[in-house]
This record gives C-alpha cells, sequence and structure tokens, in this order.
C-alpha cells in the first residue's frame, strides 16, 4: 500500500508539480521578471491545453441536459418501478449515442491539472521562509537560471502575490468572474427545486471564492480571475452567452423542461449568436437531432446540419 | 403537513459547501503563514530561546526548567509574532527580532496589513521577591511607528549599536540603549542573513545576490561581491578571509579588506547553501538543502570529503572535538568524523522534530530546539538523546 503511495507521490511531484512549477518560472524569466505575466499566460495556455477535454464535457453535459424533458417522462411513467426506470434511461442514453459519464472523464482528467497548477503556484511564489525552502527541492538541477531567480520578484501592478491584496479588488473581480462563468454553465430549469438549488450554487460559490482571496495569496486569485475569463470565452465559443443572456425565457411547466433553449449550436458556431425565441422548435430540432446520431455512427456531439 | 416535507436540498448543499469552505479556508491560510524557527543564544547558564508562537524563553541549560517567559501567560496579546532570529544578548538588554503577521502590530506601513513586518525589541528583566520577569524596553521602529520589513536574520551587536537585515532590503542600526535609529543601507533584495561583525565591519548577505561591507559605525558600503543566487548563511570570518555559501550552489571564499575571491574557482555543492559554513582551523564545513556536508580545504578550495543525512540542512555545522554535527529538518542529526567524513551517529528525533536553527553547545552537551516547539539538551559524546545528566527536553507552549 504504501508503495502504491510513494508511486503516486512520485507521479504527482514528478509528473505535475515540477514541470509546472519550472514552467512558471521560466515563463517569469522569459517575461520580463513579471511573475504575473507568468501566471496569466501560464493559465491560459494550461487551460488551452485542456481545450478538448473541457469542450467534450460541455458537450456531454449539454447533450444530457437536452434530454431532460424526456427524461421527466420516463420518472413520471415508470415512477414505481425503478429498475424499468434505469431501463428505459439507459435505452434513451444508447440511443442518443450518450455516455452518461462522458461528463465526469474530461473532468476527472482536468482536476489533477487545477489542482497541481494551484500548487505550482504556491511553490513558485513562497510566502514565508519556510516555503522557500521547499522550492528548492523543486526546482530543476540543470536549470541554472531559475535558482539564480530565487526568490521570485512577486510584485504586479499593486499587488504582492505572495499575500492577499490590500484592496477588496481581486475579491470582487474572482467573485464577478466566477459569478458570470457560473451563470454562462447554468441550465435552465422548469423544477423549481433545482432552479433553487442552481441559484444557491450560482451565488455560493463566488462568494466562498470571494472569502478565500480575502486570505490567500493574490497570485492565486489572479489566476483564479484568468481562468474563469478563459472559461467564459471557451463557454461563450461552445455554448453562447448561456444564462448571461437576460433576454432568455423560462418554461415553468415542469414536463416541458427547456435547458439552455438560447444557447447556439455547436453547429452553428461562428454565426451571429442570435437567440432562438421558439424554444419549442429549439428543442425539437435538437433531440431529433440527437436521435439521428446513432444511426450515422457519429455517437458524438449534437446534430450537425 | 409542513413535519412530512424532506428537508429542501439546497439546505443539504449549503452545510456542505460551508463545511468544504470553512474547512479549505482553514488549512489553506495555515500554508501562508509563517511558524518562525528561532534559534537559540546561549549566555552564561541561560538558554534564550524564542517560539514560533512569539515568546522568548529562558530556560535553564543545567536543568531545563523554566526561568522565565515574555509575555507572561496572562498577557499573550503582547506576543512577538513569529520569531526566525536568535535573540542577541548583553548587557543592555536582550535583543529578538520579529515576523509579524497581525495586521494591527504591522502599523501604517502603507500595505494595509496584508504583507508580514518586523521590529526589533529590547528586552529588559527584573527580579523581585525572587522572580524574574521580562518587560520590553523599547521597540524599532516604535509601536506607534510603520514597522520594517519582516526580519529573519539575528541581529547583532556592534559597539554601542545592534545592527540587523530586514527583508524590505535594509539594514538598519540603531542605539542599543534606546533604540534610535543611527544609520541604514539598502540593497536590492531581502536581508535574512545575520551581519557578521568584524573589526568594525559589518558583513551580510542578501537575496540580491550579493555580500555587503560595511563601516558598521557609519553604514557607508566599502565593498560588494556579486554571486548568481541569493546569500542567506551567515559570512564566517577568519582572519582575513571570509567564507560564504550561495543559492547558486557555490561556496566562495574573499578577502575581508577587499572582497577579492581567494580561490581560483568557487566550490560547487549539490543544492543551495542555506546556512553558513564552519570552521575548527583546519577545514571548512558547509552544508546544502540536500542534506549534504562537504569538509573543505579553506586554502584552496578543494573538498577533503563529503556526507550526507536525509533532509534539508538550514543551520550551520557545528564543529565538536573530533567531529562535526548536521541537524536537518526531517528531524536527522548527522555527526561525522572530523578526519575522514565517517558517519559516526544517526539518530532520528522524530518526524516532527524538524531543526532549522542553529544548535549550541557547550562542553559535551548540545542544546537544539526543532519546529515542534521542543529544545534539547543531548550528549554528542557519549551519543544520548536522554537519561544523562544535564540531558533534558523542554516544551516551550507547557
Amino acid at each position: 500500500m504504501s508503495e502504491i503511495t510513494d508511486l503516486l507521490s512520485l507521479a504527482w511531484n514528478q509528473g505535475l508539480i515540477r514541470p509546472m512549477t519550472n514552467g512558471l518560472v521560466l515563463l517569469y524569466l522569459i517575461l520580463f521578471n513579471n511573475f504575473g505575466l507568468s501566471v496569466l499566460v501560464f493559465t491560459v495556455f494550461v487551460r488551452v491545453l485542456t481545450l478538448p477535454l473541457t469542450v467534450r464535457q460541455t458537450r456531454a453535459t449539454r447533450a444530457i441536459s437536452q434530454l431532460q424533458p424526456k427524461l421527466k417522462e420516463l420518472q413520471k411513467k415508470h415512477a414505481k418501478d425503478r429498475q424499468k426506470l434505469s431501463q428505459e434511461t439507459f435505452r434513451l442514453y444508447r440511443e442518443n449515442g450518450i455516455n452518461p459519464l462522458g461528463c465526469l472523464g474530461p473532468l476527472v482528467i482536468q482536476m489533477p491539472i487545477w489542482i497541481a497548477l494551484y500548487w505550482s503556484l504556491i511553490k513558485a511564489l513562497p510566502a514565508n521562509p519556510e516555503s522557500i525552502v521547499s522550492l528548492s527541492g523543486v526546482l530543476y538541477t540543470w536549470f541554472n537560471q531559475a535558482h539564480a531567480a530565487v526568490p521570485l520578484d512577486s510584485s504586479f501592478l499593486w499587488l504582492d502575490l505572495a499575500h492577499p491584496d490590500p484592496f477588496p479588488i481581486l475579491p470582487i473581480l474572482v467573485g464577478a468572474s466566477m459569478w458570470g462563468q457560473q451563470k454562462m454553465m447554468t441550465p435552465l430549469s422548469a423544477d423549481p427545486r433545482q432552479r433553487q438549488t442552481n441559484q444557491m450554487m450560482l451565488w455560493m460559490m463566488p462568494l466562498m471564492f470571494m472569502f478565500f482571496t480575502f486570505q490567500f495569496p493574490s497570485g492565486l486569485a489572479l489566476y483564479w480571475v484568468a481562468s474563469n475569463l478563459v472559461g467564459m470565452a471557451i463557454q461563450y465559443k461552445i455554448a453562447g452567452w448561456g444564462g448571461l443572456n437576460f433576454n432568455r425565457k423560462e418554461k415553468t411547466d415542469p414536463t416541458t423542461e427547456i435547458v439552455n433553449s438560447d444557447t447556439k449550436e455547436l453547429e452553428d458556431e461562428g454565426d451571429d449568436g442570435s437567440v432562438r425565441k421558439d424554444d419549442r422548435g429549439s428543442h425539437r430540432n435538437r433531440t431529433h437531432g440527437a436521435r439521428r446520431r446513432p444511426r450515422r455512427g457519429r455517437g458524438r456531439g449534437n446534430s450537425p446540419r | 403537513m409542513i413535519l412530512s416535507r424532506k428537508p429542501p436540498k439546497v439546505l443539504a448543499w449549503l452545510v456542505l459547501l460551508s463545511i468544504v469552505a470553512s474547512s479549505l479556508a482553514a488549512c489553506g491560510t495555515d500554508r501562508f503563514s509563517a511558524e518562525g524557527w528561532s534559534g537559540m543564544t546561549l549566555e552564561e547558564t541561560s538558554l534564550y530561546v524564542g517560539d514560533g508562537d512569539g515568546r522568548l524563553l529562558s530556560i535553564d541549560a543545567d536543568s531545563g526548567a523554566l526561568q522565565w517567559r515574555y509575555p507572561e501567560p496572562d498577557d499573550d496579546k503582547q506576543r512577538l509574532g513569529s520569531i526566525y532570529a536568535s535573540p542577541a544578548v548583553s548587557d543592555t538588554g536582550i535583543y529578538v527580532a520579529s515576523y509579524e503577521t497581525r495586521s494591527d502590530w504591522c502599523g501604517a506601513s502603507g500595505n494595509r496589513g496584508t504583507t508580514p513586518c518586523g521590529r526589533l525589541y529590547a528586552l529588559l528583566t527584573t527580579t523581585q521577591n525572587g522572580r524574574t520577569m521580562a518587560h520590553v524596553d523599547w521597540a524599532f521602529p516604535r509601536m506607534d511607528q510603520a514597522a520594517v520589513g519582516p526580519i529573519i536574520g539575528t541581529p547583532k551587536i556592534a559597539d554601542d549599536l545592534v545592527i540587523f537585515g530586514s527583508s524590505d532590503g535594509f539594514v538598519y542600526a540603531v542605539d542599543r540603549t534606546d533604540g534610535t535609529p543611527k544609520w541604514s543601507f539598502e540593497t536590492g533584495g531581502g536581508i535574512w542573513s545575520s551581519p557578521t561583525i568584524q573589526e568594525g565591519r559589518a558583513l551580510f548577505g542578501s537575496l540580491d545576490h550579493s555580500v555587503y561591507s560595511l563601516d558598521a559605525a557609519t553604514g557607508e558600503q566599502l565593498w560588494k561581491f556579486e554571486t548568481n543566487g541569493g546569500i542567506t548563511g551567515e559570512v564566517l570570518t577568519s582572519g582575513k578571509q571570509l567564507y560564504f555559501g550561495s543559492f547558486d550552489r557555490h561556496l566562495y571564499a574573499l578577502h575581508t579588506e577587499t572582497g577579492e575571491p581567494i580561490w581560483a574557482t568557487p566550490f560547487k555543492g549539490d543544492q543551495w547553501f542555506w546556512a553558513g559554513p564552519a570552521f575548527d582551523g583546519t577545514s571548512l564545513f558547509a552544508a546544502t538543502l540536500n542534506g549534504t556536508i562537504y569538509a573543505i580545504d579553506p586554502s584552496n578550495g578543494q573538498e577533503r570529503w563529503s556526507g550526507h543525512v536525509d533532509g534539508a540542512i538550514l543551520t550551520p555545522p557545528l564543529t565538536l572535538k573530533d567531529s562535526v554535527v548536521v541537524a536537518t529538518d526531517e528531524g536527522y542529526l548527522g555527526q561525522f568524523r572530523k578526519a575522514d567524513g565517517w558517519s559516526e551517529w544517526n539518530p532520528h528525533l522524530g518526524s516532527d522534530a524538524k531543526i532549522r536553527t542553529p544548535l549550541a553547545a557547550n562542553g559535551d552537551i548540545v542544546y537544539l530546539s526543532d519546529a515542534d516547539q521542543t529544545v534539547r539538551a543531548i550528549n554528542l559524546t557519549e551519543r544520548r538523546l536522554k537519561g544523562g545528566p544535564g540531558l533534558w527536553e523542554f516544551t516551550t507552549d507547557d
């Protein structure tokens, strides 16, 4: 057991933390000894690198969301027969070429990358003498320039990136950007309880991270802001403004729940982003497209036209 | 009807998020707080040591009994912040430098209390009815003034002055009787090394990669020598020569008067030299953060032998009669024979016993303090950790 833990720890440190920390320091050296720029560029770089995973995850989530009305129908129809309900649900997924775990896979792969980036930032920006000692073991021994650069200059704009923002600017930016990203990603729901949960999540997460930002080094907050903004850009490219489009309407009939009725279809990418007013039509098109997928042997994404 | 309703899902989410938020906040902020690693100063039979909780203690070196502590247990608001530096002791007071993270103690330092700060405190002791108590005589800067940057290196006494470096890049000299500032000198990086006072000179390293020599009385720069890495260790002087290590993994030897290099090429180690070297009259001993100790010929910088201990070495090697001792931040001690580097003893004091402060010696007894707030007196001649005369353990947060 301890050998497995050691192996995992070795893979974690040598495979992720060390390359990322050295990458951050390399960018720092390239970008005029500016760690703020290094954080911004590195965050964008990692987000672009994990873009295929993000796209897959968003598509899978949307595909499942679009089946919600049918799932509701099934739940009503087989309310008293759980086995039948699960069989039918599975059949529905299969017919539409959806793997219900499809949205989890990319997330599972991305999570360690984000956690490693978080730790790399902490390692590269020591907030106290103890942390700078541990940095010595993370930098590659042959990377002489990195050793010479320690301690990195942590000043950026008005910030000392190793310490919290003295003003509430970054906390507000973190909260606002996280709220924006959450809002874009939150599907519309006709279910009042689901709506309530969505609302709570929409506010709780940004508030929670705002609270963290008051205490954590502003370098991390800068990374959160950059990550959220890039996330919003990716989300816009894939699915439009989503919840940030305040013109969209919510249906109140739970049996005809419309999810993301105003978001752009993937095949519409590059269009002017006009909002579909005809919810029912939009919904029909999506499910129709979804039905056609298995017959075409595509098994991925939404229906192309 | 109301009683039969299920608790709303939102409530469950709320509780879950609150738990995650509070636990993340707790563990997260811990990583950014400063633990402190105050060293010890042995003066006659008293051992002065600070702890990570901002207390200064005086311990009887023979018995391990507490003589006094500042602040008193019922006055914990007066704690001095995290302490990294060893106390400096003179007839005019005990000087303690702080690494303060409490925003209300940093004053109007322009950083609104989000970055740490530092002050130098002079403590005096008084004895009444057989009980010794300490109090702050003065602080530099005064408590109503903006603090300086956090202080890591040990302050040093030079005639009438106390000289110390700060993370804000300045070296400060203040009158040791009342804390009146006398001079300050700015470098291009934080100063974590303790100054070395030698023949009217103050020698110190800076994180701006340079070693400076200043006139200790005036603060005027005499010379400067630049390396390729930060310097945190204390400069060691021996006659007209000085030695120091750098984050560029090299150990340098210079002439004290001119700052000119002595060796053809500096000695190369396997990792950063965090602490300064030690000299026994024959060999130089220097240790790296990789756990390697080197014995070096001081005349030419050639390696005589090397040894290894598990963990990073942040403390200068301690030279005894026939052996040299290092301690690591993984709780290991390494005792090596001076002549050939033979590893004589390698006890493990425990994984929590991270040793990052200089060891102090008194004959056969060696004192060490660890990050677990334990001070120990051990016997390196008899190789005993406990159970012998003069051997004790004291936990500072008792």
